[in-house]
């Protein structure tokens, strides 16, 4: 009966129903739809992130072999093999520290990548390749001088090859593929320090660290999330921005519900009262108030969701463009793509929800507080 | 005797002033009585009927149910008092808009925590009993003035209140519709033993009552059988 009534209310006092479920749609839109464009920025930044540090990253054990005064890991070979046979879709790199840094120990520049696997960015295109009497595609490295005056060596990227061969062509530099920057430099496969393995299933980086110690006992791995402790610390920076968006639109919307119910009750002011005085309990009232309140809210949040969904679908195919952020913003891809996390989802309907009910509370408890008399009075 | 008022006053503000609504009014009905509270507009009937009903609180004075002083009794215990001993019917009718006629009756019981078998028996017998049976599953604004009053006198007594208070119940209703109503309140009180307590200024009505009891500016100016 009690349910029965309550969304026979809601029908019959159609209107405010509408401004309360249109209220409680919005908030939820703004929720969701903040969280998804988060969650994008997250996961964006987290992949730019983890492929920059490694999402799961050898460095050597105590009984490793040193080298240049440091360890160094043995058998990369054999070690990438292994890996690949564990994590399918892994890009493994190794990391050496560049010669030219440790003969001029005033380096700023601390390791250079060493990867036949990792040659993005690195791709030389046609018209230099054309200058440096080489082949496009081929994987080129400057090898330049730095500001101290030693020597640097830098993979170089496509789009700054021209500017890299400008320097070059001023005697700052000289650019070769990387075989010959291997040989020139006398690079050797066991002088990787460290190996950087990154693949697209990044949140099971703990799981295949298990596996892989079974594996390799003897050297030192760890997952992004034992070394990258503070990037929660980063997303929460994030999650309060959005969230801080999405407040502003709550509190705003707590107003009107609270104003809308208050009328509501007040122009049922008679009907409250005749149930007051044929015996129902305040308890009862603010039940059948308040159940009217919650089935109002969840058609309201779930026409949200259905909203909100349509809304993240429709940037989702376009995305956002990022480009003029670029430079301020480090960890940011040019286009954002949102990202619909269910869980957080259903977690903002029913925070909308409650949201309706706690300002509810003050004009259900306003009108249960009268006395019958007073209540049953025409004005 | 079943309510009994000693020296009863209720005053109310009226913005800087004071209305002196009950007057030192001092009152008792009985069992199975079917009384009248006569007087004009503003004479104090309603204020006597809400202070009996336990809908609100004299500013001086006692009211006594069944002995027990009901005067000072917290919201709770006039609500559980009122659920299980007191039925209301209103000037207005007063039914629940949403509700059918059906569900409008029952509502006393639900209150009451009476199971839905048993509570659709009760219901429909007294129903049958104020000739609304055809009705049921009409909502009020589907149902004629007398109709809805009809609704509210089973809904006041399907509870089996031990008193009623009706308050001008016939004063929405043309002169026969609220004989017919008197008349239907009369048989219910003769069937069902229970206590019938109501107000009017309709002369006509006054005359069918066995006690009457005539109110003016708050005071009592005349209690005959």
């Amino acid at each position: 009966m009690l349910f029965k009534t309550a969304i026979r209310n809601s029908r019959k006092y159609l209107r405010r129903s509408i401004v309360i479920a249109v209220c409680i749609a919005v908030s939820t839109i703004a929720m969701q739809t903040m969280d998804s464009i988060g969650e994008g920025f997250k996961q964006s930044a987290l992949r730019i992130l983890l492929k920059k540090e490694g999402m799961i990253l050898f460095e050597p054990g105590d009984d490793e072999p040193l080298d240049f005064a440091v360890h160094s890991i043995k058998d990369y070979s054999k070690i990438k093999k292994k890996v690949k046979e564990i994590i399918h879709d892994a890009t493994i790199t190794g990391i050496i520290w560049s010669p030219a840094m440790v003969i001029n120990d005033s380096f700023s520049i601390e390791t250079t990548v060493f990867s036949e696997d990792d040659l993005t960015g690195t791709i030389l295109g046609e018209k230099t390749a054309d200058i440096l009497k080489s082949s496009p595609g081929d994987t080129v490295f400057l090898l330049g001088t730095n500001r101290y005056g030693g020597l640097s060596v830098f993979g170089t990227a496509i789009e700054t090859t021209l500017t890299n061969y400008r320097s070059i062509r001023e005697g700052r530099g000289i650019m070769m593929p990387i075989s010959g920057a291997r040989n020139f430099l006398a690079w050797d496969q066991d002088e990787v320090k460290r190996i950087r393995v990154n693949f697209n299933d990044y949140w099971n980086a703990d799981d295949y660290v298990t596996q892989l110690k079974v594996v390799f006992p003897q050297l030192k791995i760890t997952s992004w999330r034992e070394r990258l402790t503070n990037i929660e610390a980063l997303f929460r920076v994030t999650d309060i921005k959005m969230d801080i968006f999405s407040a502003i639109i709550l509190i705003v919307v707590a107003g009107i519900i609270m104003n809308t119910v208050l009328t509501s009750v007040l122009e049922r002011k008679k009907d409250i009262g005749t149930l007051r005085s044929i015996g129902a309990s305040r308890s009862f009232v603010v039940l059948l108030i308040l159940i009217e309140i919650l089935f109002v809210s969840l058609i309201g949040a779930l026409i949200g969701t259905g909203f909100s969904y349509l809304i993240t679908e429709y940037i989702s195919r376009t995305g956002i463009s990022m480009e003029s952020m670029s430079g301020t913003i480090e960890y940011l891809e040019s286009t954002l793509y949102p990202e619909i996390v269910w869980k957080t989802w259903i977690g903002n309907i029913g925070f909308a929800i409650l949201w309706a009910v706690i300002f509810s509370v003050y004009p259900v408890f306003y009108i249960v507080r009268m006395k019958p008399v007073e209540a049953l009075r025409e004005i | 005797m079943l309510i009994r008022m000693e020296d009863v006053k209720k005053d109310y503000p009226l913005g800087k002033t004071i209305v002196h609504a009950i007057r030192g009014v001092s009152l008792s009905f009985g069992e199975g009585e079917f009384s009248v509270i006569a007087g004009p507009s503003g004479s104090g009937k309603t204020t006597l009927l809400n202070l009996m009903g336990l809908l609100d609180h004299p500013t001086a004075g006692k009211i006594l149910f069944e002995g027990k002083d009901v005067s000072t009794i917290s919201d709770s215990e006039a609500t559980h008092i009122r659920k299980k001993r007191i039925g209301f019917i209103f000037q207005t009718f007063n039914l629940i808009p949403v509700l059918t006629a059906l569900e409008n009756v029952e509502l006393p019981l639900i209150l009451k925590g009476i199971h839905s078998k048993e509570r659709r028996e009760i219901t429909l017998k007294i129903m049958e009993e104020a000739g609304i049976v055809d009705i049921v599953k009409h909502k009020p604004d589907e149902l004629s003035g007398g109709q809805r009053q009809r609704v509210a006198i089973a809904r006041a007594l399907v509870g089996n209140p031990d008193i009623v208070f009706a308050d001008e119940p016939t004063a929405n209703l043309d002169s026969e519709t609220g004989l017919q109503i008197i008349h239907l309140m009369e048989e219910m009180n003769r069937i069902e033993e229970v206590t019938f307590v109501f107000s009017t200024h309709d002369r006509r009505i006054i005359s069918l009552a066995k006690r009457k009891v005539e109110l003016r500016d708050g005071k009592i100016v005349n209690d005959a059988i």
